[in-house]
């Protein structure tokens, strides 16, 4: 008896538990988003989106890419027009990547980032970046084999470079360091192929064509070729700093290298080095490790970084034998260089008001009673603070005589 | 009456161990009014210490008479008023249960969202809960062991891929904000100890070593709370000021090898740490039924207990958890009452009542 009461309450109870099956979305009825692209306009946000379709498929079992812009006054407004524009309910919990036009990181980043923080789908360790031109751009960029892929877009920002929305946040909400991330950009790179034979086509072309007008039409068309046969390349140009939630400046190159480099980042890559004694060597730079130290009295900050460097490439001068003394030689000249470099890097950040290397926070857990103090005008004046840079590497060679 | 042990100390300790981790590891600076989080490992060892204080008066109270709890103390010493204790003990562990659904409403109503109304996941787990109860404590003490191994190697398994994150410039010197968060902290963590009170039931149900019991369930909690905030504040920095579940958040970005999104992990293991506070909570009130209705009659008072929180579950509010019903403040008085008053009023008049009898054993 008592079994069939018990019975019976689970029974009903199963009543009310099939509304799990008639109440969820198939997937065919979701729009998973993959990669998420923001501009600012006048009128409000354009919102670019990368999804996978799963109701009209590519290819067996393969989900169509689907690209979409949207605009709206918020966000959240242009997002949503996503369902009315597709009939697909959106699904962020796959996004990958943001990709923040230049325009809006420097208009400011904190009328959009709320939605990232408080969506329940929002994942915080989704990737975001800025782009130099528009991140519509970016997303829509055609390859070979069609669009290029939201996950392939965040697989060329480093995981190391901690460029997601946790970091970007947790730096943005912290009262003693400033944000940043990677910064992509697109290049344009001719198809040779398709240029030398656009030439030959114009030559034959002038040559039995002596209408003006025509020739100009031609010219255009011609124009128009080049510019859908130009191959744009996404790369990761560098990174891209904030001084509270506007973006300040970009850095790349060398200086981008110093950068990382106090930052503590990992893995630098390649770095060139040519000696005058020895000659060129290129140099594959890990580990590194950096520590920032300060002395209040003095308004001093000590940054020690060590590196581990290791020789990929050496075209000795005519006559070098690489040993102990050349090694030593290369690390002195490594050292020096590194140091230079970080010395630019921190000086233009601290100058655009940019406090990507958290030196307050450094101050605060050394001094916190100064911090209180001089917190206000802490962020203007760590310019005049005086740094002292020590570079330590330790270089292997490997395939050398013994 | 001499009561029948019926479970070991450790199985007891385990149940109050899930019971007390469900509540502190909703833990966030929003929940605790904008206190700063990492303050609170030194609150969390304060507490430690009160928590010992708190827990007297009832273990000496056990003590007095090993076969009895606090509501066969109160029918012996202040006699059919003792029912008015029941009650309010009762009142204490329903109000406990309708704080963990409230919680739970506004974690799944603000988290998840799932598809499913929040409502008919509430009564779901309700009536799972009355059933626990219903099954008594030796059911419920055997799950937790289960459920308590699941937890401790999910903890772990987050614990170990955030210490990969640590960044220590997370990490603030202590106290540098002044103190409330201190405090925020102490009152956050003692307030919200509804396992004290429950303890006055549960003691005499329990073989073992009682002692050595409570001094690992203390560190146990307070340890963890220590190494989850240190975990979480080292690994998120101010990312935290933005999340309202900043440990499932932790569990969203953990990562270990190719396992991802442990937040469906620790979604899992929170809710069954849920089901077992209910459970256990329903069943003290069903115990409190009991003393005052009979034994037969009283098992279906956890029945009935169970539909009155499922009608809490459908109409409380989404935000009810920040209401001023569920604010440190009332918690610790409530707790204060049933865990310490109460307690200490029973303990003072049964010492009076063995020196009388002695007197009188004397006199005779």
């Amino acid at each position: 008896m008592k079994f069939k009461i018990i019975s019976l309450c689970f029974l009903c109870l199963a009543f009310f538990l099939m509304t799990g099956c008639t109440g969820i979305l198939q997937l065919h009825e979701r729009m998973v988003i993959q990669g998420i692209g923001i501009d600012l306009e006048e009128s409000g946000y354009k919102v670019t989106i990368q999804a996978l379709d799963f109701k009209n498929s590519a290819g067996e079992n393969e989900p169509a890419i689907k690209v979409m812009e949207l605009k709206g006054s918020s966000l959240i407004e242009a997002l949503e027009s996503a369902k009315k524009q597709s009939g697909l309910t959106p699904m962020y919990s796959q996004n990958l990547v943001v990709v923040v036009g230049k325009n809006l990181a420097v208009a400011g980043m904190n009328n959009f980032l709320d939605f990232f923080i408080r969506h329940y789908e929002a994942r915080p360790n989704v990737k975001i970046c800025v782009c130099d031109t528009e991140a519509a751009d970016i997303l829509s960029i055609k390859k070979e084999n069609g669009t290029i892929q939201a996950k392939e877009i965040s697989d060329i920002i480093p995981n190391n470079l901690n460029s997601d929305i946790l970091h970007f946040v947790g730096r943005l909400k912290d009262e003693t360091s400033d944000p940043y991330c990677a910064y992509l950009s697109v290049k344009k790179e001719d198809k040779e192929e398709n240029k030398s034979e656009d030439k030959s086509e114009n030559k034959t072309e002038n040559k039995s064509d002596n209408n003006n007008e025509d020739k100009k039409e031609k010219q255009r068309e011609n124009t128009d070729k080049e510019d859908e046969n130009s191959k744009k390349i996404l790369n990761l140009a560098g990174i891209a700093f904030f001084s509270d939630d506007k973006m300040v400046g970009s850095s790349s190159g060398k200086e981008l290298l110093g950068l990382l480099a106090t930052m503590g980042i990992n893995d630098l890559g390649v770095f060139n080095i040519n000696s005058e004694k020895i000659g060129k060597v290129s140099l594959d730079l890990q580990n590194v490790k950096s520590k920032i130290n300060v002395n209040t009295k003095e308004n001093k900050f000590y940054i020690d970084i060590t590196l581990g460097a290791e020789a990929l490439e050496i075209t000795p001068n005519e006559g070098v034998r690489i040993g102990e003394i050349e090694q030593q030689e290369i690390e002195k000249q490594l050292n020096s260089e590194i140091k230079e470099i970080c010395k630019q890097a921190i000086k233009n950040a601290l100058n655009l008001n940019s406090d990507l290397f958290r030196f307050k926070k450094v101050i605060l857990n050394y001094n916190p009673g100064y911090f209180k103090e001089n917190q206000k005008k802490l962020k203007k004046s760590l310019s005049q603070y005086e740094i002292e840079i020590n570079v330590k590497s330790s270089l292997s060679i490997t395939g050398t005589e013994i | 009456m001499k009561k029948k042990l019926i479970i070991s100390v450790p199985q007891m300790f385990s149940m109050l161990f899930i019971s007390r981790l469900v509540v502190e590891t909703t833990y966030s600076e929003i929940m605790t009014n904008g206190n700063s989080i990492w303050d609170h490992i030194l609150s969390a060892w304060i507490s430690f210490f009160i928590i010992f204080l708190l827990i007297s008066p009832i273990y000496f109270l056990f003590k007095t008479d090993k076969s009895m709890d606090v509501l066969d103390n109160s029918y012996e010493l202040i006699g059919r008023a003792g029912g008015l204790i029941a009650g309010i003990y009762a009142i204490y562990f329903l109000f406990t249960c309708v704080h963990t659904l409230a919680l739970f409403k506004v974690f799944l109503s603000n988290v998840i969202n799932p598809p499913v109304s929040t409502e008919v996941l509430l009564t779901t787990m309700v009536i799972a809960a009355s059933y626990g109860a219903y099954k008594g404590v030796e059911g419920l003490a055997r799950a937790s062991g289960i459920i308590l191994f699941f937890m401790t190697v999910s903890i772990l398994f987050i614990g170990i891929s955030l210490a990969g994150d640590l960044d220590t410039l997370n990490l603030n010197p202590f106290l540098y904000r002044g103190t409330e968060s201190l405090f925020g902290g102490i009152m956050f963590m003692v307030s919200r100890s509804s396992c004290i009170p429950a303890m006055a039931i549960l003691f005499p149900l329990a073989k073992g070593n009682l002692k050595k019991g409570i001094f690992v369930w203390n560190l146990g909690i307070y340890g963890l709370i220590s190494i989850v905030i240190f975990l979480m504040v080292g690994a998120m920095g101010d990312f935290l000021q933005t999340q309202l579940f900043p440990v499932y958040t932790a569990a969203s970005i953990a990562k270990i090898g190719n396992l991802e999104h442990l937040d469906a992990l620790y979604l899992g293991i929170w809710t069954m740490g849920i089901f077992i506070k209910l459970s256990l909570f329903f069943m003290l009130s069903g115990e409190c039924a009991k003393k005052v209705v009979g034994e037969k009659l009283g098992r279906f008072f956890v029945l009935l207990f169970g539909v009155i929180m499922i009608f809490f579950g459908i109409f409380l509010n989404k935000n009810a958890i920040s209401s001023g019903v569920f604010s440190s403040d009332f918690l610790l008085i409530s707790m204060l009452i049933t865990g310490v008053l109460i307690p200490i009023i029973l303990l003072i008049l049964k010492k009076i009542k063995i020196k009388n009898n002695k007197y009188q054993s004397i006199t005779t």
